[in-house]
């Protein structure tokens, strides 16, 4: 098969129109503005993002191995040769038949000043900017645009889609639903035109009152780093906006959120603004940070930040074929003490009848405060690939997955160990009811470790291929660690880590979570029957269709590496940090998976 | 046969095979009346080839189709995949996808029909590969000899938890699976009584189910003479099946069960009537295959009193929709279209199954059987071959798609009244021909619930 191949300058284009052309993206107009655009835009801007060199992110891209990989997929070469595409690159054509350069060429030198977009409150409007470095060639390339969608028009027979006004010095023209704008060197795309005429206003006659003079604009400006893509956001006028409404009442109904994100929610209470940053560059950087307040939080979010902010994750187990990692510091005997604090009536009421559920279950231990409240804080989760017996392969495999926590006093593991054989025994009596392998409760010692796992007793005439046989659910004690693990196997492995104290760990964090995208795209692979009979039930498609799609998740799962998070908090500034690292691509028919 | 009645028809003639005649013509709308009935409906496609081929050798054709090795294979393996949690309604889907994609239509209602009668419902056997055991031996049997049917599904997992056989011990005969053996499987009411129903619980006693297998525990099997149904003897449940089958209203019951799911279903079908076909059941030793053979290719299967007489049940309406387009859907979302107007596979409402007939139409699933094809149609998982449903329109060259003879000849089992015709045929112009739009329109009418 012969593959269609561009210029570089062509490729960010050419997949632009091969996602428009399958609609997998929803067309989106480029614009930029220039360096001042915060003096233009008004004090009612409650979100703005400035892209400082547009050209070099559209340089990156373009010579991005990333780019040539996904180019070079069978897929997208397949959706390149369809009528839609042809028809996007015909226009393209046509298009730069117009403007009489490159499109690209055009977009990077009509960007060259800067990309901004501002989302603003008070006319429910948002607007992208961008400055161009030469206004003649602007107006004369804007006005080509405006005579090339008027022909298009005409030639399928329709009126021209906008009204040209002019408005004091700008030149405008009114579509449906979205007004462009150029004026000098800037050029304007907004869905609400009094936005378009105060700025223009503003680039006209100044303005005493706009963005740049706020004070959560300064605040946000003042701790700007150098990003390919910044953004900052006014929480305390969306927080007005929000009405007293969750979250940025600091609060959540949602025990499982409070969990995992309650402490963010005091700085959506309390913060005047977020800030984000985005580089692109080999890999791609994502930051979000806050100014932070040690005296935000009230006592009951000690659970999420530890004492005096002091609470840090525990370092990272590393076993083996590790798909992912995550480590907090989360002290779950105090979450669940404070619910009282944290919660509404109704949800104290649902999670006593739970803990009373539950402690049926775990052989009459209070969940709470037995159960949870045993573990010293800080906690992983941790998730590998499967290891099978050859005899019991499930069809459809899932990872092994492990919590692992620190015991306040290792001697209640015995009491764990009675409530484990409990449960167990409960699951038996459902299994047996439904004709089920049940499970059979091994202890044993290795080393310092007790284990205690439960491995499924395979009659003569078992079912193959069921999902339980992803599961042997164990516990285990090394020293005061207790883990709890859905498979023996990781259970022993990490019980080995710890007794050889082999933990990884970089800057302590509140929370870090580590994934490796390799061993994920591993468990797509092994459970890729499955993923295809479910793209053909819920899909609509035939085989042929199915695989071809599973086939493009798993060329586009193969692009990752690895992906790596960290949240913490210091006296000053919440930090939430994520990076995403690509493989070392080659183009790629050796890595789409057959 | 231009009579509309049964109580007028000779039945010697009425099951004498169709031959077509100046008169009576073998044409597109008898072929896809065919089409409907032995399976889930034809492609315009199948039913011209039909119309060219004859009845003998089209139906000749319907019997001889198997799916090929990769769909089967393919099947299989997807029912593996998705009984391997314990979620029967992913299987429920499974089977639609099945119904859609076999290129053996005609097994797959043949299995549908005996779901119904060995009805089994996967919310209380709470056990999907028991469920897909019983639908794979459902499928193997559909066109078997009924004997050996009975007495399989009689060991089937499923159907042992669905009627509690797993209690059935020789202290306690549980009577529900001999009840329905007689009642439901093979006699129909007033051929038995009650003591023969006691007699019959104790040749099953000992029958259960072990570590999810069929099990015989001999130590509550009731060893002792059974006397029932005119035979006495020390009889097992083998031995109580062959008993049963070989009464006079065994092959009479059956006749008539497959004359209503093939002919009609809102007359009595009386006893001469079926009696043809019993006859034959009897003759070849209940031979499903060949009685089901002589329903499809006889005078009265082709005459006024079988065409649109039936009502199409869910499952025919959806699944004879996408075939009839050769399209493809999101058969979960299928399956609780089908949920909300009352057959959804694998969970029928009791052991009777569906009652069927004038039962699958009131004033809430008419509207909810026209808003299924809607949604089919609206809905962008719904994949037609030819690309999309104006593709499909225009891909008939020689049809014209401007009026509606089409549907009249290869869609419908009764061609439109004129009025409503033309009706829709303005619909059509007023919203350009949008053949979504008048399929919306069709579906809401009375002719396009008939089989």
């Amino acid at each position: 098969m012969t593959s269609i191949r561009f210029q570089p300058a062509n490729r960010v284009l050419a997949v632009i129109c091969a996602l428009l052309s399958a609609g997998i993206v929803a067309p989106i107009s480029f614009a930029q503005t220039v360096k001042s655009a915060p003096d233009f835009l008004p004090d009612s801007t409650v979100i703005y993002v400035h892209i400082d060199e547009p050209a070099a992110i559209i340089e990156t891209i373009e010579n991005h191995p990333v780019l040539n990989y996904v180019l070079e997929l069978k897929e997208v070469q397949q959706l390149m040769r369809s009528p839609q595409f042809a028809m996007a690159m015909l226009g393209r054509g046509l298009l730069e038949q117009q403007i009489g350069e490159d499109v690209i060429e055009s977009l990077k030198k009509h960007t060259a000043k800067g990309i901004w977009i501002a989302v603003d409150r008070e006319t429910q409007g948002a607007m992208l900017l961008f400055q161009s470095s030469d206004e003649v060639e602007l107006k004369k390339v804007a006005g080509k645009v405006l005579s090339f969608i008027a022909a298009m028009a005409a030639q399928d027979g329709k009126d021209i889609p906008y009204k040209k006004v002019d408005y004091r010095e700008a030149v405008v023209a009114e579509f449906e639903g979205l007004m462009i704008a150029r004026y000098r060197t800037w050029f304007m795309f907004t869905n609400k035109p009094k936005l378009a005429r105060s700025v223009v206003d503003s680039m006209i006659d100044g303005s005493d009152n706009s963005l740049a003079e706020q004070d959560w604009f300064k605040l946000g400006l003042a701790q700007r780093n150098q990003a390919d893509v910044w953004a900052t956001v006014d929480l305390a006028n969306i927080r007005k906006s929000a009405r007293n409404q969750e979250p940025f009442l600091g609060r959540t109904s949602n025990p499982g959120v409070e969990l995992i994100f309650g402490g963010v929610l005091d700085t959506l209470k309390n913060s005047a603004v977020v800030l984000g940053e985005l580089n692109i560059k080999e890999h791609l950087e994502f930051s979000l940070s806050a100014p932070f307040d040690a005296n935000w939080p009230s006592q009951s979010r000690e659970f999420f930040f530890g004492k005096d902010l002091g609470g840090f994750a525990p370092k990272a187990l590393n076993p083996q074929n590790m798909i992912a990692n995550l480590t907090s510091y989360r002290d779950v005997g105090l979450w669940w003490q404070s619910k009282e604090d944290l919660y509404p009536e109704n949800v104290i009421a649902q999670l006593s009848q739970a803990d009373s559920q539950l402690s049926t279950i775990f052989s009459g231990m209070d969940f709470g405060q037995d159960i949870l409240g045993c573990l010293k804080p800080g906690v992983q989760i941790i998730a590998t690939e499967n290891q099978y017996n050859d005899k019991h392969v499930p069809d459809i495999r899932i990872p092994a997955f492990a919590v692992v926590g620190t015991l306040k006093d290792p001697e209640i593991f015995r009491k764990l160990k009675i409530a484990f054989q409990t449960a167990i025994g409960l699951a038996n009596s459902a299994l047996g009811r439904n004709g089920q392998p049940q499970l059979e409760v091994e202890t044993e010692t290795r080393g310092e470790s007790k284990i205690a796992s439960a491995e499924y007793y395979y009659e003569k005439g078992t079912e193959e291929g069921l999902l339980l046989f992803n599961f042997a659910p164990t516990i285990a004690l090394q020293g005061s660690h207790f883990i709890l693990s859905s498979r023996r196997e990781l259970a022993v492995e990490l019980s080995e880590l710890i007794a050889k104290n082999e933990h990884v760990g970089t800057e302590p964090q509140n929370t870090s979570l580590k994934i490796d995208g390799r061993l994920l795209r591993n468990i797509l692979v092994a459970n890729r029957e499955f993923l295809v009979t479910q793209n053909m039930m819920e899909e609509g498609n035939d085989r042929s269709s199915a695989e071809s799609q599973i086939k493009l998740l798993f060329a586009i799962a193969n692009l990752f590496q690895d992906a790596d998070l960290d949240f913490g908090v210091t006296d000053n500034k919440m930090m939430f940090e994520f990076r995403l690292r690509f493989n070392d691509l080659e183009p790629t028919k050796a890595l789409t998976p057959q | 046969m231009n009579e509309s009645s049964l109580s007028e028809l000779d039945p010697v003639q009425s099951w004498e095979p169709f031959v077509p005649t100046p008169e009576r013509p073998w044409t597109n709308q008898l072929a896809a009346h065919l089409f409907r009935r032995a399976a889930f409906g034809g492609t315009i496609n199948q039913i011209i080839a039909a119309s060219k081929q004859g009845p003998d050798r089209t139906i000749d054709l319907i019997f001889g189709q198997t799916d090929d090795t990769a769909i089967e294979s393919e099947m299989a393996t997807a029912g593996r995949l998705v009984t391997g949690g314990a979620d029967s309604r992913q299987l429920a889907a499974w089977w639609l996808l099945r119904m859609i994609r076999t290129e053996c239509p005609f097994l797959e209602k043949m299995t549908l029909f005996w779901h119904g009668h060995f009805a089994t419902g996967a919310d209380k056997v709470m056990d999907a590969r028991a469920m897909l055991h019983q639908n794979q031996l459902l499928r193997k049997h559909a066109l078997g000899r009924f004997q050996p049917f009975v007495k399989a599904i009689s060991r089937d997992v499923a159907m042992l938890i669905y009627l509690d056989s797993e209690e059935n011990r020789k202290t306690r005969p549980n009577e529900n699976y001999a009840r329905e053996l007689m009642e439901l499987f093979c006699l129909g009411p007033g051929n038995y009584g009650e003591r023969d129903i006691k007699q019959v619980a104790r040749c099953f006693t000992g029958w259960g189910v072990q570590h999810g297998q069929f099990d015989f525990n001999e130590h509550q099997h009731d060893k002792l003479p059974k006397s029932f149904l005119g035979a006495s003897g020390n009889f097992g449940g083998d031995e109580a099946i062959e008993i049963v089958l070989q009464q006079p209203a065994a092959s009479r019951f059956i006749a008539k069960k497959m004359i209503r799911f093939f002919v009609v279903d809102d007359v009595e079908i009386t006893e001469d009537f079926a009696a043809p076909i019993a006859n034959q059941l009897v003759e070849t030793g209940f031979n499903i295959r060949e009685a089901v053979k002589t329903i499809l290719r006889s005078n009265v299967f082709f005459s006024k009193v079988a065409i649109a007489r039936k009502i199409k049940s869910p499952i025919e309406l959806a699944v004879g929709f996408l075939r009839f387009f050769d399209a493809s859907t999101n058969v979960t979302r299928l399956c609780q279209s089908l949920a909300a107007i009352g057959q959804l596979p694998l969970y029928p409402p009791n052991v009777k199954g569906w009652k069927g007939g004038r039962s699958w139409i009131n004033a809430s699933t008419i509207l909810a059987r026209a808003n299924l094809i809607t949604d089919l149609l609206a809905n962008d998982k719904t994949k037609f071959k030819a690309g999309s449903l104006a593709d499909w329109a225009q891909s008939f060259s020689e049809l014209d798609m401007n009026n509606l003879d089409w549907a009249d000849e290869f869609l419908l089992a009764t061609p439109l009244p004129d009025a409503t015709r033309l009706t829709l045929e303005e619909i059509s112009n007023k919203s350009n021909r949008d053949p979504a739009n008048v399929l919306g329109w069709l579906a809401t009418l009375p002719e396009f619930q008939l089989n």
